[in-house]
């Protein structure tokens, strides 16, 4: 995940593109047009009068998972083994710790991002201003992230440049926004989580059916090929700090990232939104055990070498294990699950611009009124094209880096910049909007400053010999300073009129949500 | 809402140490998380499948007991009005 320089484009990689051939018209399809028509004609909101579960559960799951989670997911499984279980496990672990700290009392009070939970309390424009950068990096990252698995996929199956690959995505990204897949956020979250699920299972159930149906067996035949080490502890753990900060990352992030549990905290009824978190985790947990199996499976059957030879971050280990399966003649099924991680990849980016970024700029910190003034609606598209351009950008620089660990990084600014501020806005009387907007800006600076001054960044991008920094990960460093600027600047800062009764009315309203009948 | 308080941190912070458990596992019992205990089957890979299923079932157990606390709940207000919606 750390490997610097131009990386031969593998043999397999050519089988595939030669005998793709028309197919490859269909993969383009599934990644551009797509979407976009997607989009285009689901431009209805979704909300039904009576909801089936199943909508709901769908939305919630695809809240969560992405595509390029997947692929890095598969990546780091097929090349670093076992320990990629600390992503997924800390990615299951966060579900009941985001619902209970969170997520929960948001929904008691009716909120959806971060910006309208702090205006519950704060009216003041500095918290505005405060909450706008955090909000954007994370948007930023997120997407980073779904380009660099979108590009590394198109540029294997098309032979085009990764850096056209990027540009032709992003596009499409900012194309599906334009033309209204924000009216159909949720719907598009749906569509999404069914290409996706599809698509894992699918791969799954080829790499186990070649096992005759034992997924023991693609771990112990990965074993046989590269050592007991490959389901043990290695290198992503050699240094405890760093992988504690990774944990707290996985398990803390959620909680202060509102949209990925925002289905939950937008459902007014109780027991459905009961209901469907319960489902939507266990789907989101088969999600992961498949992508489990099918990384293991990359690693049993195309080995590390093919992985590494199609891509040396290991984003592309999903793609190898198909071509070793199928010897570069895609079959219907490996085929369409092509094209459903490609249009998940497209979707789920512009599903993220939808609930983070449009939403947040149309209601400014106000909850309601999401229609927006033409003023504002084109605030929201001029921002949301700058933040695809940052994007864009940004992966390009991080072409090298596996998925994961960049999601994982949207994970601790979530978790430093956010949840401290979040926390303390539902169960602190005293914390004050100086409070909030110090805890705001340390956690936000301290992280990104951890991940600019990183290995990650200063010797593989930048390629600098050493880097600022011993750790990759800043949750552990930013997150308790986050947590104690919010602390002290509540103490210094006096608190704004009329923020004790709105406190009040917080907590009248919690206890409302508790015993009134849905 | 105390009560609700409760529940909700010790079902996080359960499935937080949980989490942290597993984390010094690996880190610090290094020899114990490779031992292999069955061909394909690692106690770090058991440990993993075991901690994903028990954060699943957390999230069960939540919302299962706020459900059910909810429906025992006397409406709050006594309008009686929402009794008979419900």
């Amino acid at each position: 995940m750390t490997t610097a320089g131009t990386p031969p484009v593998g043999h397999a990689a050519a089988v595939l593109v030669a005998h793709a051939g028309a197919a490859s018209l269909l993969v383009l399809g599934g990644l551009v047009l797509l979407p976009v028509l997607l989009a285009m004609r689901a431009t209805r909101p979704a909300a039904a009068a009576r909801p089936w579960i199943g909508q709901g559960t769908l939305a919630m799951t695809g809240d969560f998972i992405s595509a390029a989670g997947f692929l890095g997911l598969t990546g780091l499984v097929a090349l670093s083994g076992a320990d990629a279980l600390l992503y997924t496990v800390g990615w299951l672990v966060a579900w009941p710790i985001a619902i209970c700290l969170t997520a929960e009392p948001m929904r008691a009070l009716g909120r959806r991002t971060f910006g309208e939970a702090l205006a519950l309390r704060f009216r003041e424009t500095r918290i505005r201003l405060a909450t706008a950068p955090a909000l954007i990096v994370v948007v930023i990252f997120y997407l980073a992230a779904q380009l660099v698995g979108a590009g590394i996929l198109a540029h294997l199956l098309f032979g085009i440049a990764y850096e056209t690959a990027i540009v032709v995505v992003g596009s499409s990204i900012a194309a599906c926004m334009l033309v209204g897949a924000v009216n159909a956020a949720q719907w598009v979250q749906m569509v999404k989580t069914g290409l996706l699920l599809f698509a894992v299972l699918a791969l799954a159930l080829m790499v186990v059916l070649h096992f005759s149906g034992n997924p023991l067996a693609v771990l112990a035949q990965a074993a046989d090929r590269f050592g007991d080490g490959v389901l043990a502890p290695s290198r992503l753990t050699e240094n405890p700090l760093e992988a504690l900060s990774l944990g707290l990352a996985n398990a803390f992030g959620p909680a202060g990232l509102p949209h990925v549990v925002g289905y939950f905290t937008g459902t007014r009824n109780r027991q459905v939104a009961h209901r469907t978190v319960f489902f939507a985790s266990g789907l989101i947990a088969t999600y992961y055990l498949a992508g489990l199996v099918v990384g293991f499976g990359a690693a049993a059957i195309a080995g590390r070498d093919a992985v590494t030879a199609l891509d040396p971050s290991g984003n592309a280990a999903a793609l190898a294990v198909v071509v070793a399966l199928t010897g570069g003649r895609l079959g219907a099924l490996s085929l369409a699950a092509i094209v459903a991680i490609v249009g998940g990849l497209t979707l789920s980016g512009a599903s993220a611009l939808a609930h983070d970024l449009w939403i947040a700029v149309l209601r400014h910190g106000s909850a309601g009124d999401t229609a927006g003034t033409p003023a504002r609606l084109w605030v929201a598209r001029l921002a949301t094209l700058a933040v695809v351009a940052c994007s864009i950008l940004l992966a390009l620089a991080l072409r090298y880096q596996n998925v994961d660990f960049l999601i994982s990084l949207v994970f601790a600014i979530g978790a430093s910049a956010q949840l401290p501020a979040l926390l303390l806005t539902i169960i602190w009387r005293g914390f004050t909007s100086t409070g909030a907007v110090a805890s705001i800006l340390v956690g936000t600076t301290a992280s990104l400053a951890v991940i600019y001054g990183s290995p990650a960044v200063q010797v593989s991008v930048l390629h600098h010999t050493q880097a600022w920094f011993p750790f990759d990960h800043p949750t552990l460093f930013a997150m308790p300073l986050a947590l104690a600027a919010g602390v002290l600047g509540s103490l210094v800062g006096r608190p704004e009129p009329g923020a004790a009764a709105r406190f009040a009315r917080i907590h009248r309203q919690l206890i409302e949500d508790r015993t009134a009948r849905p | 809402v105390q009560a609700h308080w409760r529940v909700s941190l010790g079902i996080a912070t359960s499935a937080a140490s949980l989490y942290a458990g597993f984390i010094l596992l690996v880190t610090f019992g290094k020899p114990l998380a490779a031992r292999v205990i069955a061909p394909g089957l690692s106690v770090e890979v058991l440990a993993a499948v075991m901690i994903m299923t028990m954060a699943w079932l957390a999230t069960g157990l939540y919302a299962l007991w706020s459900n059910r606390i909810e429906a025992q709940t006397p409406a709050s207000g006594g309008t009686g009005y929402r009794d008979e919606a419900g």
